[in-house]
């Protein structure tokens, strides 16, 4: 109770510092730039307190804090899908003290009727990454990949998978798989990822298709067994499962986590942050934390970021269109 | 890790007895009462916060500190519904049903300590089936597929006939508004908006605890505003007589505390469904079983009872299904399942092989935070019930800051609260106009879980998916005698009650 009391103290203090911060900034022009950082960094998580995104930026946090020499407070803003933040953040002036968390949907929710455009951040940098996988129950009589697709052929729609709700990370690449295929699966959302695998560990859908990592819990408890990885090489911890494009489909799809700031962040500031990120990144610590939560640190820097969530947005835009009109 | 001399058990009780494992479950005891009593901060959030300052903790101390947040949580949600109408954590929303007319008679001390009894030995009911039979019951919660899901949401669905007290049509009414509100968002198979009336936030469709805050906290304080004469009326809400349940009332209230026992053991293994749900369900199971059902809603302890027994008894099955499945069994869990991970503990089926000394950890550490918690919330009963002392314009101020801030605290959103007030002005219309809110929140609960889990069902297998599958079939049956044989015993009675004194023949002996 104190705590929160504390915050929202906080958090008032800090948008008056904001407000006050802008005006400055509003006569000097772009001369502050070089004193950046000069106060308080703000870290928005788009999602619940929790879950891994959140996890990898309350463990990225104190990096940034030990380099930028600044305090970078981490904030829940969830709600719909994300885009709560991510219209907060658009609206943000673009100095740098204001950042977001940011996933796929970055590219992807524009598809899906937000207003969420990728030309309005500035991308930093890629914290983690989560490569996925297509799973089977331990008992489906699909040993391979090809009996699967051959089952789908033989009977168009009758094969079944969960996914963690349309337009996801890991509906999309189904669609994908259908168009590389050439065969026609039935989708079953589910509102997230656990019990979307808990469904495929416990027979109720033919396969799940999610982060090889995410699997991973019920692969290791004997419920479900991994057909093929969506990875370009052979996943080092499961170098007997080959990998989709091994098997003819060449499919690649990772989850991923990064940050960014709003449009128009000066170009030094970006780099600073993004210089500070790709230390936090390899540091010791942060990989540990993210490799046991069966994630892969990796680093993409401004740049590398801005070409990539392009690309996304060209891979995930015909698979979601595939995904809503072939949903019941 | 395991030496040679020493059982798995021994060691697992061993690790949780260490003094500053101790210590930091005093600190868990404290942090997760606070939380428990402010209105909108969960037990989630609490556990979630909390989780970034133990992650470079042993496993067992942080284990510990998560813990007991959650257990101590579930003691202190009750002080707010029973003394201010407004649950602290959605887990006591059928607190509210007999625990705030107690209060309103002058008994909320004796309904805090019920309640707290109840909720304590809901939890120890809920650590022993997690000791004894966390495999096999697991396997039961495996079953649960979006069918299986159906079913008993249906069965939960028909509660809104028992909550109504007495109003069926206005509670019907009620029931139906709220499961209109819960269509609101995203549709969850399609993803196409609706209802969102291009409001960006109602993509996530109505929040949930801003509604239950406005509809029982806010409604409730303008409504004695409102009806407030001044010289007028005793002080109606303070202290008198009795404290401690006396030995003839223990024993009344044996019955409903084996059902709501019963009832929240088995709710709490079916994953994703937690207290709130579990309470509500027990109530009602006390309320059919009771011999003094008329006294539900207006006050009965055995309703209290019932109801807190069952939604702290829902903890155990929670751990169990996660800690033996690795699927989260509420959302608590979900956030202990990230944590559990980083240690190196990773939750699932192999759990139990590999770490067998980690359950008798937790069994301890759960057992601690009971008895403990217990006993601070029995110690400081009487100072919580001060708070009623204060005038009655004091009382509401501090009411209305308590939602405001707590609304604000669960998403940092301005617009939950703005949903929380507008929601308080549809509960007090509703208040009023004699419509029961506790339907309502029933169908908001139930409704998307009712309509998601039907539309994977028909996704995967038709109709098919549901009627072949014995746990749905079994339910479903439940939730048609649950309607029907209420009344059909009611007119068996009506009917004997008009032959009295006719010397009819009747068949009922």
């Amino acid at each position: 109770m104190k705590k929160t009391i504390l915050r929202s103290v906080a958090l008032i203090a800090a948008g008056l510092l904001a407000v006050t911060g802008c005006s400055a900034n509003a006569k000097s022009g772009g001369a502050a730039d070089g004193d950046f950082p000069s106060k308080d960094v703000r870290l928005i998580v788009p999602w619940a307190a929790g879950g891994s995104g959140d996890l990898t930026a309350r463990t990225i946090a104190p990096l940034l804090e030990k380099d930028l020499g600044v305090n970078v407070i981490v904030e829940n803003k969830p709600g719909a899908n994300g885009s709560v933040a991510y219209n907060w953040l658009a609206e943000q002036a673009p100095d740098g003290y204001n950042l977001a968390m940011m996933g796929v949907e970055v590219a992807t929710l524009q598809f899906m009727d937000y207003d969420i455009k990728p030309e309005n951040y500035a991308p930093i940098g890629q914290g983690s990454s989560g490569p996925g996988a297509i799973a089977v129950p331990v008992d489906s009589p699909f040993k391979t990949l090809d009996d699967l697709i051959e089952a789908a052929k033989a009977k168009p729609g009758e094969v079944t998978f969960s996914s963690p709700g349309i337009g996801s990370v890991w509906d999309s690449p189904a669609a994908g798989l259908q168009q590389l295929a050439g065969i026609k699966l039935t989708s079953v959302p589910f509102d997230g990822s656990a019990p979307s695998i808990a469904a495929a560990a416990s027979g109720k859908v033919d396969f799940s298709i999610d982060a090889i990592g995410s699997q991973k819990i019920q692969v290791d408890g004997g419920h479900l067994r991994y057909l093929a990885t969506l990875t370009e090489e052979r996943d080092p911890n499961n170098p007997d499962v080959p990998t989709t494009k091994e098997l003819g489909i060449d499919l690649q799809n990772a989850s991923w986590v990064g940050i960014m700031a709003p449009k128009g962040t000066p170009e030094d500031t970006v780099k600073k942050l993004s210089d500070a990120m790709e230390k936090a990144t390899a540091d010791a610590g942060y990989q540990d934390v993210i490799k046991s939560s069966n994630l892969v640190p990796t680093f993409k820097n401004s740049a590398e970021m801005a070409t990539f969530i392009q690309d996304e947005a060209k891979r995930y835009g015909p698979w979601i269109d595939y995904a809503k009109n072939n949903t019941k | 890790m395991i030496p040679v001399f020493a059982s798995p058990v021994a060691e697992g009780i061993a690790a949780v007895m260490a003094p500053d494992t101790l210590l930091v479950i005093g600190i868990g005891i404290l942090i997760g009462m606070l939380v428990g009593a402010f209105p909108g901060v969960t037990a989630t959030m609490a556990v979630a916060l909390a989780s970034g300052f133990t992650l470079t903790m042993e496993p067992t101390q942080g284990l510990a500190m998560l813990l007991t947040i959650y257990v101590a949580a579930q003691f202190g949600d009750r002080i707010p519904a029973i003394l201010i109408n407004t649950p602290g954590t959605p887990a006591s929303i059928a607190t509210t049903f007999d625990g705030y007319p107690l209060a309103r008679q002058g008994k909320a001390g004796l309904a805090l300590t019920t309640s707290a009894l109840g909720s304590a030995v809901g939890m120890i009911c809920g650590i022993v089936i997690l000791a004894v039979a966390a495999v096999p019951l697991s396997a039961f919660a495996m079953q649960f597929g979006p069918a299986e899901m159906f079913a008993l949401v249906v069965f939960g669905l028909t509660m809104m006939v028992g909550v109504s007290s007495g109003r069926i049509f206005k509670g019907l009414a009620a029931g139906a508004f709220g499961l209109f509100l819960a269509t609101v968002g995203r549709d969850p198979i399609t993803g196409d908006q609706r209802f969102t009336m291009g409001i960006l936030e109602l993509n996530g469709g109505i929040p949930f605890i801003p509604v239950i805050i406005g509809f029982f906290g806010l409604a409730e304080v303008i409504n004695q505003i409102l009806t407030h004469r001044k010289g007028k009326g005793i002080k109606p809400i303070s202290q008198m007589g009795q404290w401690m349940p006396d030995s003839k009332l223990l024993k009344r209230l044996a019955k409903p505390t084996a059902i709501g026992a019963a009832t929240g053991s088995v709710i709490g293994l079916v994953p994703a469904v937690g207290g709130d749900i579990a309470g509500i369900i027990g109530w009602d199971n006390a309320r059919k079983a009771s011999k003094k059902n008329h006294e539900f809603g207006k006050g009965s302890l055995e309703g209290l009872t019932a109801g807190d027994t069952s939604s702290t008894a829902t903890l155990g099955g929670s751990i169990t299904t996660t800690m033996a499945l690795g699927v989260p069994g509420d959302s608590v869990m979900a956030v202990m399942i990230g944590s559990m991970m980083i240690w190196g503990i990773q939750p699932g089926p192999g759990l139990f092989n590999s770490h067998p000394d980690l359950i008798a950890s937790l069994v301890t550490i759960l057992l601690i935070a009971t008895v403990l918690t217990l006993i601070l919330s029995l110690l400081r009963m009487k100072g919580v019930i001060k708070l009623l002392e204060l005038p009655d314009h004091f009382l509401w101020v501090v009411i209305l800051v308590f939602c405001m801030v707590g609304t604000y605290s669960i998403n940092n959103s301005v617009f939950d609260v703005f949903m929380m007030l507008i929601f308080g002005m549809v509960g007090l219309f509703m208040l009023r106009f004699g419509f029961p809110p506790g339907p309502a929140v029933l169908g908001l609960i139930l409704g998307p879980l009712a309509e998601s889990n039907l539309r994977r069902a028909l996704l995967t297998d038709g109709w098919g998916a549901i009627f072949t599958s014995p746990i749905a079939v079994v339910l479903l049956v439940i939730a048609v005698l649950a309607v029907t044989l209420p009344p059909l015993r009611q007119l068996v009675r009506r009917r004997k009650a008009a032959n009295v004194g006719k010397n009819v023949p009747t068949l009922q002996p």
